[in-house]
């Protein structure tokens, strides 16, 4: 029987393309291919485009390949559009939208930003949703876990430590808008998250929380398997990829990069920058250093030429990272990482079998790290061939798995005659 | 080289970070161990980039003991060899000309060490790390001699594909998990296919019983087993919750020459499977390619078509322009056909049949009822999947649409041939065609 799913997500190609718009585009994708009915209902924060009125909301319709997608946006943006757990113009969208579309058999929430009030209009309408978790909104209103004071945080706990570490947001706010988000996730009939340590930093939260592991995958049509073989002393090429703003700590890669002395050593940085100021702060710091190179932006598919252009991937973040896809990639060609030692970057970089961590922040440790590197290359070697036990999953996996939990969800999945198979 | 600390624009000093500590909690099911050694035999040949992925997916499946891989390859001339050693598989390589579905399968049986043979091609690809545990779990808990899963989609996989293996499972009653045995339905050809489903994508039977029976069809092989064991009263098991990844994008001339080696396979294993007997091959050729001028046609008369569309409405405008179509040979060109094989295939089947260019319009066509059977049951899946059509999903259908066409003509030809008595005047001509179809697949 085929399926049909709604996903709802915060933002959506063609203009965003992030990791949890991906992970939206591949689940859809295949989920699609495999027989089933999707649709995208997405906000759309763009101007100048062409919707119509509904109550308050402005929807249009479009594809994006063969995904039909609706782009929804309000006619009047609230104030707090980016931090509400509960919005009555799109709740009432929802709700009009349920009613006029034929049944879905449940809603897929890759993100709940901006359209949260999709899941209030699904429980009314009797449609099952899943929600997976890709950071940290719906526990933290400045999403990642840190402080204003660049402090990182280990959870909300109840609000009380959001009183202490974030005391320019009202405690009656944060404590509403986490009794908003439990509801929501308990409500949920299933709730998935990418990465343990994602799972785990809301299970603290929420010890009684039931949380399916489902690991993002990869499309391997763009994985080119980095075949390289060092020698001590030959050319590495280091390598940064993912946008170029201050909380992925690329300044911090620039300044261990140039405490490095040799000459046998070359810093390609990929990525777009959204901050002008940032980016000249970070080429003030290159200086006249002629072995960094910023290299721009490059499409997703060309990932593995990349990556087959660099030695070791060089990730600096300063905050978690729930799941990051590009280690995953780095993984998938073969090519050894270097990493910040938390979340989900700790989670997955294992010393000396895929690669290496340094102290985040620390630009010292970070140097040494690189150096180490730089000046016995060959032990790269081993590592490469370690890291071949971690086969990152293919997107068609993670489909395929998501399915399953779906089926499970609307008990489409009658056994025949008799064969058995534990439950898995 | 120094850090010019001096002149910088101010940026937020980033403090040094409080690090929490956040355990990280276990989330992985310790599965039951199944205590079985089971060999994997894989047929190679020029195996492709996902073979090394298939071997990695092989070794890191959990609940069982790590597994025996045997290649048996018959003449690689790409990296497939040292990928297979790299990842410490077992290799027996046989020449190619000694190649044989059946044979080549049973030489790696024979070196296999295991008590369970999972048999797999070298494009499929597991799911997840418990899917032979799944697998073994069906097989052990269950009273039966083999298990086999249905197949996931690539994201290669085109509708066309898709339509295909929708079909399969709806029509062999195999869209759930099933054991199967001789009942009253296998006095049916229908009955007997869906009840014998070894599928060698992947399955996994008990060694013993392999030995026993073994492969002993070229084509058909896994069917063929299946068959013989149900026969003999053992129950196969099937899943459809469990799956491996398995699809392809392929040619209209694949497809054309795989429905002539199926129909060929399917009228000689069931004796009762009827079949039209051809007494015009000349007219057969000339519906061949007055529809194949009529698609051509749609191709280009799509694009004129107001996107985006409802689905079956676009079903109803290809309908009209075909069932309208005049045939007319001009359409007959190889930019048009975008897949050379075919074209030429074609062209050559005009040259050697002498065949006159004369076009018959749709009313007259013989192939195009069946065609547009085909079309609905495209139709029917794509209409589950999309309600309104964008230009890829249209660009998709088209596609299908050679397929289709592709299938139609494969599966007359094999019935044209098998209703040759072999005295014909035309026999040289099908025995040369035959030749050629059955190359390679």
């Amino acid at each position: 029987m085929s399926l049909r799913v709604l996903y709802i997500v915060h933002q959506f190609f063609p203009e965003f393309r992030t990791g949890t718009e991906r992970f939206v585009m591949n689940v859809a994708s295949m989920i699609q291919k495999a027989g089933n009915f999707v649709k995208i209902v997405t906000y759309n924060v763009c101007e100048g485009e062409t919707f119509e009125e509904d109550g308050g909301i402005f929807a249009k319709e479009y594809f994006y390949k063969s995904l039909p997608v609706i782009g929804v946006k309000h006619k009047a943006a609230p104030v707090n559009l980016h931090t509400a757990c509960e919005d009555s113009g799109i709740y009432n969208f929802a709700s009009r939208f349920l009613k006029k579309e034929r049944k879905y058999d449940l809603i897929h929430v890759g993100h709940p930003m901006r359209l949260i009030s999709f899941t209030e209009a699904a429980l009314e309408s009797m449609v099952p949703y899943l929600l997976t978790l890709t950071d940290f909104w719906l526990i933290c209103p400045r999403f990642v876990l840190k402080t204003n004071s660049e402090v990182l945080c280990d959870g909300p706990e109840g609000g009380d430590k959001c009183a202490i570490l974030c005391r320019e947001v009202p405690i009656e706010l944060i404590k509403r808008r986490l009794s908003t988000a439990k509801d929501i996730l308990f409500a949920a009939k299933e709730v998935v998250s990418p990465s343990i340590f994602l799972a785990s930093v809301f299970k603290k939260e929420f010890p009684d929380l039931k949380i399916r592991i489902i690991p993002h995958g990869l499309d391997y049509r763009s994985v080119k398997e980095n075949q390289r073989i060092y020698r001590n002393g030959g050319k590495i090429i280091l390598g940064y990829c993912g946008s170029i703003q201050p909380h992925k700590g690329v300044h911090v890669l620039i300044r261990a990069f140039r405490e490095l002395n040799p000459e046998n050593a070359e810093l390609k940085l990929y990525g777009k920058w959204e901050k002008d100021d940032y980016l000249r702060y970070l080429k003030d710091l290159v200086g006249e250093d002629n072995r960094i190179i910023f290299c721009g932006e490059y499409e997703g598919e060309k990932v593995g030429e990349v990556l087959n252009g660099i030695d070791v991937l060089i990730v600096p973040s300063l905050c978690y990272e729930s799941y990051s896809f590009v280690i995953h990639e780095a993984f998938a060609c073969n090519v050894p990482v270097i990493a910040s030692n938390i979340g989900g970057l700790a989670e997955k970089v294992k010393e000396s079998i895929t690669g290496f961590t340094f102290r985040v922040g620390d630009h010292e440790d970070l140097a040494t790290k690189l150096r180490n590197v730089v000046e016995e290359s060959s032990q790269l070697n081993e590592v490469k061939w370690r890291m071949r036990g971690f086969l990152p999953p293919f997107m068609e996996e993670e489909a395929y798995l998501y399915e399953r939990v779906y089926r499970e969800m609307v008990k489409e999945m009658i056994p025949g005659n008799g064969l058995s198979k534990s439950p898995c | 080289m120094k850090v010019r600390e001096a002149n910088l624009p101010p940026l937020p000093e980033i403090k040094p970070l409080l690090i929490p500590k956040i355990e990280l909690i276990s989330f992985e099911d310790s599965l039951p161990f199944i205590n079985r050694n089971i060999s994997v035999v894989i047929p190679t040949k020029n195996a492709g980039n996902y073979f090394k992925y298939l071997l990695r997916k092989l070794r890191s499946q959990r609940g069982l003991k790590e597994c025996e891989i045997i290649i048996v390859d018959s003449g690689s001339s790409d990296d497939t060899l040292s990928v297979a050693r790299k990842e410490g598989a077992k290799i027996i390589e046989i020449a190619p000309e000694t190649f044989n579905h059946s044979l080549s399968r049973n030489r790696g049986a024979e070196g296999a060490s295991g008590d369970l043979l999972l048999f797999m091609v070298q494009d499929a690809l597991p799911l997840s790390n418990q899917w032979l545990w799944e697998m073994a779990k069906a097989l052990e808990e269950n009273d039966v001699v083999a298990v086999s899963c249905a197949e996931y989609p690539s994201s290669e996989q085109d509708l066309f594909y898709g339509m295909l293996a929708w079909n399969h499972y709806k029509t062999l009653n195999l869209d759930k998990d099933r054991i199967l045995s001789w009942d009253k339905s296998c006095s049916f050809p229908i009955g007997i296919r869906s009840n014998s489903q070894i599928n060698n994508i992947s399955s996994l039977i008990k060694r013993e019983i392999f030995e026993k029976y073994k492969f002993q069809k070229n084509y058909g092989e896994d069917l063929d087993l299946g068959m013989r064991l149900i026969r003999d009263g053992h129950r196969l098991g099937f899943l459809y919750s469990t799956r491996v990844m398995h699809s392809h994008h392929r040619s209209p001339y694949y497809f054309l020459k795989r429905a002539y080696v199926d129909k060929k396979f399917l009228s000689q294993i069931f004796n009762s499977l009827s079949y039209s007997e051809f007494r015009d091959y000349k007219k057969l050729l000339q519906d061949f390619f007055s529809l194949l001028c009529d698609i051509n046609k749609l191709a280009v008369d799509v694009k004129n078509f107001k996107l985006p569309i409802d689905i079956h409405t676009l079903f109803g405008k290809i309908r009209t322009v075909l069932e309208s179509g005049d045939g007319h040979w001009g359409w007959f060109r190889e930019d048009y056909v975008k897949d050379g094989e075919l074209f030429r295939f074609m062209k050559s089947l005009i040259d050697h049949g002498k065949i006159e260019c004369r076009r018959f319009p749709s009313r007259e066509n013989g192939i195009l009822p069946s065609f547009l059977c085909h079309l609905n049951l495209l139709e029917n899946y794509a209409s589950r999947i999309y309600e309104n059509v964008s230009e890829c999903v249209l660009e998709e259908v088209v596609d299908s649409c050679y397929k289709i066409f592709a299938l139609q003509c494969g599966g007359q030809l094999a019935y044209l041939y098998l209703s040759d008595s072999g005295n014909s005047s035309q026999w040289e001509y099908l025995e040369e065609m035959n030749n050629i179809l059955t190359e390679g697949v």
